[in-house]
């Protein structure tokens, strides 16, 4: 798309140096297509002080090139107020979570992806109006749906609600994910008490929130996942590893190994991003709950 | 599916053929000097790992790129996890066996088969079990996510080093700091210590050969070329598995090593395979020799831009031996300094 011309209306592009396919990609596209505010930050792999005050520094660099570039002052003041609502969204998300823990959640996995979808693209004080509003609808509500097994979707990103729709309508029912698209992005609050200020509060935010594969050591992450089938009682976890998305499948050997100690069993399915439920995916899902089913007998 | 219970490794494959084709090369007439050069080099690195637990030294598998010049420094038995692996698949013709062995690990296609491989050489147990293992994300992914599988396998401690994307002075300080850090987890877990004056004479020579490499690499410019693809494949590894050393550092039983140099030759012990200081070519040539082989010819006088790490003492020297920030390696000063041409170096 953007070779073809049709992020023209961009002024800048930012990115972390989070992977090799982010990176690349915004390689490429400051050598083809030159958008005028063009920035990679440093993302630092540890969660050390050290890391910390690097990453700060990082995020303070590029907040000093964004005024520059639009010629005006972030203040301590907006960012106060933008940090505020972004943690309402954070702290509502958690709540339409909290009613997937249900026996019979009122909510399915995909329609929670349409929501989740709708957090990324709404301006967020339209979303958290309609969030709300949608919780209380749902507390009041008797909608509940059973389902032959507890699932948990794991990996990178993951977007498209027709690939959690496949796997329910084959009898699972995902009741929490582990995605750059889901818990990942609305997972842990930024904290100004103790901060030197609200960007340093957003720095230590965004290098502390639930891991992504890319983090050392993995066991950060392996214990949060491990948190969440606890939490939201899941029976079985399907890894979605999208095409060269390398650093999940390298975790995939050790994490199947530490759920598997937890009696859990790992589907892994190698897809491209933004993939519905192919036949062979159902077919998969379908033979991964009938080997759930047969253990419980 | 991972058993941490050590078996014997294969690496005596890749130093039996190593000598094999050193000796081929000496005694066929007219075969390029460089050749033999590098087959010893290979034998000498190898043989070195493979006596390496019998001596009871510190073996650190790392990846690639890593900055080995700081293993050397501490006189450790550095393992080059892809090159090791791939270099025996070679030998042995078992890339099929690595990359399956790989597979029933859970690794997947997307991971690079290099990587898959060198999993899979590890729980086959084709290589030498390591003391710790080193990994970070120069170069890629892959390297940055390979090093926990290898722990668990091997059952050993390891330290991932992380590398800042940029070169910027708080990157380039938080990657001395890293460093630093892992030289403290090296001596913490080896008993063995930094000798900085070691690592300053390794990065020097580092210096030279990277000189070096840009002087063949300009001749390659030529039509037709004087220098084949396979001995530029060969001067890659020369990087990899003997960055600055000095040629007597190959040698199995230390070298200039920490018992105070020349153990080999004090102890009087003869190592079958590795090269000897009576031979023709002296050991302590080798990294040197090999790479003045393949520099047919110099232009005298040439001037290349150096890259010469604004910081200094010994964070200079350790910036260097990491190859600097970034991607561009050690960032360019500026600075010009004559290649010493042929005319002016000794040759032995």
């Amino acid at each position: 798309m953007g070779l073809r011309g049709e992020y023209d209306y961009l002024d800048g592009v930012v990115a972390g140096s989070t992977c090799d396919g982010a990176r690349r990609l915004f390689d490429l596209w400051h050598y083809y297509i030159k958008t005028s505010f063009h920035h990679v930050l440093t993302v630092p792999r540890k969660f050390t002080e050290r890391a910390h005050e690097l990453y700060y520094s990082q995020v303070r660099q590029l907040k000093e090139y964004l005024e520059q570039f639009l010629g005006t002052e972030i203040t301590d003041a907006q960012l106060r107020q933008s940090l505020a609502l972004y943690n309402e969204s954070r702290a509502l998300l958690e709540r339409l979570y909290e009613l997937r823990k249900r026996d019979e959640p009122p909510i399915t996995g995909a329609e929670t992806m349409e929501v989740l979808n709708a957090s990324f693209r709404m301006p967020k004080e339209l979303f958290n109006e309609w969030l709300r509003e949608l919780l209380d609808e749902l507390a009041g509500s008797s909608l509940s749906h059973g389902s032959r097994a507890r699932l948990m979707v794991i990996g990178s990103v993951m977007n498209n609600p027709e690939f959690f729709r496949s796997i329910e309508e084959q009898g699972g029912l995902v009741v929490t994910d582990e995605l750059c698209t889901s818990t990942r992005y609305w997972s842990d609050p930024v904290v100004l008490d103790g901060a030197k200020s609200p960007l340093e509060a957003i720095s230590r935010r965004y290098l502390d929130n639930f891991p992504c594969a890319r983090m050392q050591p993995s066991a950060e992450r392996f214990n949060r996942v491990l948190k969440l089938t606890r939490d939201f009682r899941v029976e079985g976890v399907i890894s979605q590893i999208i095409r060269y998305c390398v650093t999940y499948a390298h975790d995939l050997p050790l994490l199947s190994e530490v759920l598997k100690a937890q009696g859990i069993p790992t589907l892994s399915l190698d897809v491209e991003y933004g993939t519905s439920g192919s036949g062979q995916i159902q077919t998969r899902v379908q033979a991964f709950l009938e080997m759930m089913e047969g253990k419980r007998k | 599916m991972i058993s941490p219970e050590p078996k014997s490794s294969k690496i005596n494959a890749i130093v039996r053929a190593s000598r094999l084709i050193t000796r081929m090369n000496q005694s066929r007439p007219g075969a390029p000097k460089s050749e033999a050069l590098y087959y010893q080099m290979l034998a000498n690195y190898y043989t070195r790992l493979m006596n390496a637990r019998e001596e009871g030294r510190f073996v650190a598998a790392h990846t690639v790129f890593f900055p080995t010049e700081i293993l050397y420094a501490m006189d450790i038995v550095p393992m080059h996890t892809e090159m090791t692996t791939w270099m025996m698949a070679l030998f042995l013709g078992e890339q099929a066996d690595f990359l399956s062995a790989g597979a029933e690990l859970g690794l997947v296609p997307e991971i690079c088969s290099p990587h898959r491989g060198l999993a899979g050489a590890f729980a086959m147990g084709a290589l030498p079990r390591p003391d710790a293992v080193l990994w970070s994300n120069l170069i890629c992914d892959n390297t940055a996510k390979s090093g926990e599988l290898i722990m668990k396998i091997n059952d050993c401690p390891g330290f991932y080093l992380d590398h800042p994307f940029g070169e910027s002075e708080e990157e380039k300080r938080y990657l001395v700091e890293e460093l630093g850090d892992m030289i403290a987890f090296l001596e913490e877990k080896s008993g063995y210590r930094m000798d900085w004056d070691k690592l300053s004479e390794t990065v020097a020579r580092m210096d030279r050969q990277i000189e070096l490499f840009r002087e063949i690499n300009e001749l390659r410019k030529a039509i037709p070329s004087p220098f084949p693809v396979e001995g530029f494949l060969k001067l890659l590894t020369t990087d990899y598995l003997c960055p600055g050393l000095a040629g007597s550092d190959c040698l199995p039983g230390g070298g200039e090593g920490r018992d105070g140099g020349d153990g080999v030759r004090r102890q009087g012990r003869r190592i079958p395979g590795a090269v000897s200081l009576d031979d023709p070519v002296r050991a302590a040539d080798i990294p040197d020799r090999f790479l003045r082989q393949n520099l047919p010819r110099v232009r005298r006088g040439q001037r290349y831009r150096a890259a010469l790490h604004p910081l200094g003492g010994r964070q200079a020297r350790l910036v260097k031996a990491a190859g600097g920030c970034g991607e561009k390696g050690i960032p360019d000063s500026g600075k010009v300094y004559h290649v010493r041409s042929a005319g002016e170096t000794d040759d032995r």
